[in-house]
């Protein structure tokens, strides 16, 4: 049966969703269960490959049997299981399958009698991005692409009214990404004559100086830049992630983007070899300027917002800036800080916007105005919060304090000072973020525990929605307490060895 | 090579060619200028059957023909069904003139780029490339021992790479229940919202009696034609996708020349949407048996025991039984997504 298990990631979403299209019609209560089971049984898998792939090494699965011919290569689609996406996989089945019983009170208040299909998209996306994480294959990984997104844009249109323009403005921006990623494509098979990622990435430095390999490395990459919302293609993520559902931004914000970054890594990392930015200084200083800018522009607008979802999304644009520089920087440290942090941000943007959740069930709206006596009100949402904003900044011991150690040291070992100088800024603005919320939330109204004033009734999110963020923002604690662990098990074997330490 | 048998590395006809590669060019920029939308749609319509003949020269017949019956036939159906209910006037927004230079410079530098990669590439049809010497000449040798479908391009899609086709289909399902959550309004709160007089039209397309009998007579030939290129997409170019799209035309044909109401009196909301995803959940049962024989997902070969003839027929069998899955999902999700447009998501009445 563990041979089976790399196929049964993606089985349990895609089945679980299927089957809630059926029920839709008949039992519309069973789609939410189904789902949930159909994440269960995929979280499982993906968990028992963690321990499978530190043992063993990578885990390859051949759908249909076609596995390699003798001078042909891989003539079918491989899937593969190896040190650089083991911990993703497990991260976005297990974020996914908290994200399902978290919503389940946030659909049922936002979009009441809507909801026929949105269990059964949710679970569609999810198989997307596990599907992209997951495959060993370059147009495979393109169609799990458009399975990806073609639900988030449906995800995203739930929320009616503003969302619409969003989600169209969302479909054109990640419409052209698939596009530029699909000629990109093409240009490497044109070159190569396979598409199994192995098979290319062995070809690949045979064929020596390629112009045309070259093009399609670019054009993959703006494809992966414009489907993650880097810097200058970032113009559709804020809308859309705050005009959307809560409950379609509490799976799409930690998930979407970071599985495109894990894309440019396995291109990077894997697809081509990492010399290949080694060898174009230009374009890498090019890119480590952007992603400096990212961080900064993204910073500067976020102390802007007065709509904490709007505050929220402008961290993920930022957060996308750290990964992108961390993989370019091209050395140990920056790429280990890179893999660390698409696991790390994904974690901390789910506990994020889990929180944010919770205060829009009881709030009603998100407006920094709007969180006077929050603090109060919901004490527990408000302490997860508190951590996950602690994790954002880089507070140790969670575990965002780790990752960007990495990234910091991998700048300061490659000399590039000015994203040393971004990371350090964007800490210091989500800092000013964190006390002005509690200036807000503490502060504006009089204190209950003096004398005269009135008690502010407490008032939390329910169970179903308080325990999953609970949950996930001590797990980012015990993430940073075990980063050390993954690195040395895990990460550091999936670091090109070609690598100067 | 011997026996006479010749490979030619260069375009067949290529004065046809040239011909082509104009009309294509000069369409699109008819189609991007043109102010009517309606105009347009018909104009990108017939862009598609240029770069359909175009496909069908350079020997891609199945391409050719997913690009006659997607491109060309269904998707201009769809604009038509939305312009029906969105209007067919635009208002062009005209960028300054800054604008215009920006864009005209970075499709400049685009194109520059891309074409710099030209002289990189192998000839075309040129035996030595590394398209050509890699997975390619594996399919070409083996699709007869292994599954026993002479049609090449039917065994890599259904068989070595069905992985990607149970997610193209995947994709289509997708695409329907979106639209569906996205358009689908409830009938009460539609009545409440907007006027229910509406003033007769002067002109009612849909009683037409030339229209309704000659589509009457036709459909019958048209999914006849369906089933054959479901069923014979092992031996001649077709398959589920355009067998599919094919079905779904027909009906969209009755819905047209008659009237939705039609249409939804034999198939209700209910029943479009569950065979929608049956056909998925049948390509996806057919991968599962696989593994419940013993094999990996989506190996037909293990189905022998239950499926008739041996390993080779086998995996034959499998590939029709997932293109009849993906015929079914297409089908139902091209009506569903018709009336979704035409009828602004109302399932009552529309184009």
């Amino acid at each position: 049966m563990t041979e089976h298990l790399p196929i049964i990631i993606i089985l349990g979403p895609l089945l679980g969703a299927v089957l809630a299209a059926f029920t839709a019609w008949f039992r519309p209560k069973l789609s939410h269960p189904l789902v949930f089971v159909g994440l269960a049984i995929s979280f499982a898998a993906a968990l028992k490959l963690v321990f499978i792939v530190a043992d063993a090494g990578a885990q390859k699965y051949w759908l249909g049997g076609w596995g390699t011919k003798q001078g042909h290569g891989v003539v079918g689609i491989q899937i593969t299981v190896d040190h650089l996406n083991t911990l993703l996989l497990a991260a976005v089945s297990g974020i996914a399958l908290l994200t399902t019983l978290y919503t389940k009170r946030l659909v049922d208040a936002e979009l009441a009698r809507r909801q026929r299909y949105f269990y059964a998209l949710f679970s569609l996306l999810v198989t997307g991005l596990l599907g992209i994480t997951i495959t060993g294959d370059i147009f495979n990984l393109y169609v799990f692409m458009e399975i990806a997104a073609l639900s988030s844009y449906a995800l995203i249109a739930y929320g009616r009214g503003r969302a619409y323009m969003a989600a169209f403005n969302y479909l054109i921006m990640g419409t052209m990404g698939a596009c530029l990623y699909l000629l990109g494509v093409g240009f490497v098979f044109a070159k190569t004559g396979t598409l199994n990622i192995d098979d290319v990435s062995a070809i690949i430095p045979e064929l020596g100086q390629s112009q045309a390999l070259f093009v399609g490395f670019v054009l993959i990459l703006l494809g992966a830049w414009a489907k993650m919302a880097f810097f200058p293609f970032h113009g559709w993520l804020p809308n859309s992630y705050a005009y959307a559902p809560t409950a379609s931004t509490a799976l799409l914000a930690p998930l979407a983007t970071k599985v495109s970054v894990y894309a440019m890594l396995r291109i990077m990392v894997t697809v081509y070899s990492i010399d290949y930015i080694i060898h174009s200084p230009a374009t890498q200083s090019l890119v480590l300027y952007l992603s400096s800018i990212a961080i900064v522009a993204a910073s500067f607008f976020s102390l802007t917002q007065t709509n904490l979802k709007k505050l929220a999304a402008y961290f993920v644009l930022s957060e996308i800036g750290y990964m992108v520089g961390g993989a370019w920087l091209a050395n140990k440290p920056g790429l280990t800080g890179a893999m660390v942090h698409v696991v790390a941000d994904a974690a901390m943007t789910s506990a994020l916007f889990m929180a944010i959740g919770c205060i829009v069930y009881r709030l009603g709206q998100a407006q920094l105005d709007d969180l006077k006596g929050v603090f109060f009100k919901m004490p527990v949402t408000m302490a997860a919060f508190v951590v996950t904003m602690a994790a954002l900044i880089g507070v140790p011991p969670t575990c965002g304090f780790f990752s960007k150690w990495y990234l910091i040291q991998g700048a300061a070992q490659a000399g590039v000072w000015h994203f040393v100088a971004a990371l350090l800024l964007s800490s210091l603005v989500k800092a000013i973020i964190l006390f002005r919320i509690i200036e807000i939330g503490y502060n504006r109204v009089p204190h209950p525990a003096i004398e005269g004033n009135p008690a502010i009734p407490r008032n939390e999110a329910p169970l179903s929605m308080l325990i999953p963020t609970v949950a996930m923002a001590l797990g980012l604690i015990a993430l940073g307490l075990v980063t050390s662990t993954l690195v040395n098990t895990i990460i550091s074997k999936a670091l090109p060895a070609a690598l100067t330490p | 090579m011997e026996k006479g048998f010749r490979i030619v590395p260069e375009l067949p006809i290529w004065q046809f060619d040239v011909l082509l590669l104009i009309l294509v060019v000069l369409f699109a920029v008819v189609a991007l200028s043109i102010q009517n939308l309606m105009g347009a749609a018909v104009v990108f319509g017939a862009y598609s059957f240029m770069m359909c003949l175009i496909w069908a020269g350079m020997g891609a017949v199945d391409v050719a023909f997913t690009e006659a019956a997607v491109g060309a036939g269904v998707s201009t159906v769809f604009v038509v069904s939305t312009l029906y209910n969105t209007g067919a006037t635009m208002h062009r927004r005209a960028g300054g003139l800054g604008f215009k230079l920006f864009i005209g410079v970075v499709v400049t530098v685009a194109g520059v780029f891309l074409l710099s990669a030209l002289p990189d590439f192998p000839e075309w049809g040129d035996t030595d490339s590394p398209v050509n010497a890699t997975v390619a000449p594996y399919y070409i040798l083996n699709t007869i021992t292994d599954s026993h479908v002479p049609n090449v391009v039917t065994s890599v899609l259904a068989d070595y790479r069905g992985f990607d086709t149970l997610l193209e289909t995947t994709v289509v399902f997708i695409a329907c229940i979106a639209i569906y959550s996205i358009m689908r309004v409830d009938k009460a709160k539609f009545e409440t919202d907007e006027p229910t007089i509406v003033a007769a039209p002067r002109y009612d397309p849909g009683d037409s009696l030339i229209v309704r009998q000659t589509s009457r007579f036709m459909v019958p030939f048209m999914q006849l034609f369906a089933l054959y290129v479901i069923a014979h997409g092992h031996y001649s170019p077709g398959g589920g996708f355009q067998g599919g799209v094919i079905l779904g035309a027909s009906l969209i044909l009755l819905a047209i020349s008659f009237d939705l109401k039609f249409l939804l009196r034999q198939w209700s909301e209910k029943t479009l949407m569950l065979l929608v995803a049956a056909g998925v959940f049948l390509y996806a049962a057919v991968g599962l048996a696989c593994m419940f024989m013993g094999g990996d997902y989506l190996d037909y070969g293990f189905l022998d025991p239950i499926l008739p003839g041996e390993k080779d027929m086998a995996r034959s069998h499998g590939i029709l039984l997932v293109e009849i899955g993906v015929g079914i999902t297409v089908m139902f999700s091209m009506i569903a997504i018709h009336i979704n447009l035409a009828s602004n998501g109302r399932f009552d009445r529309g184009l």
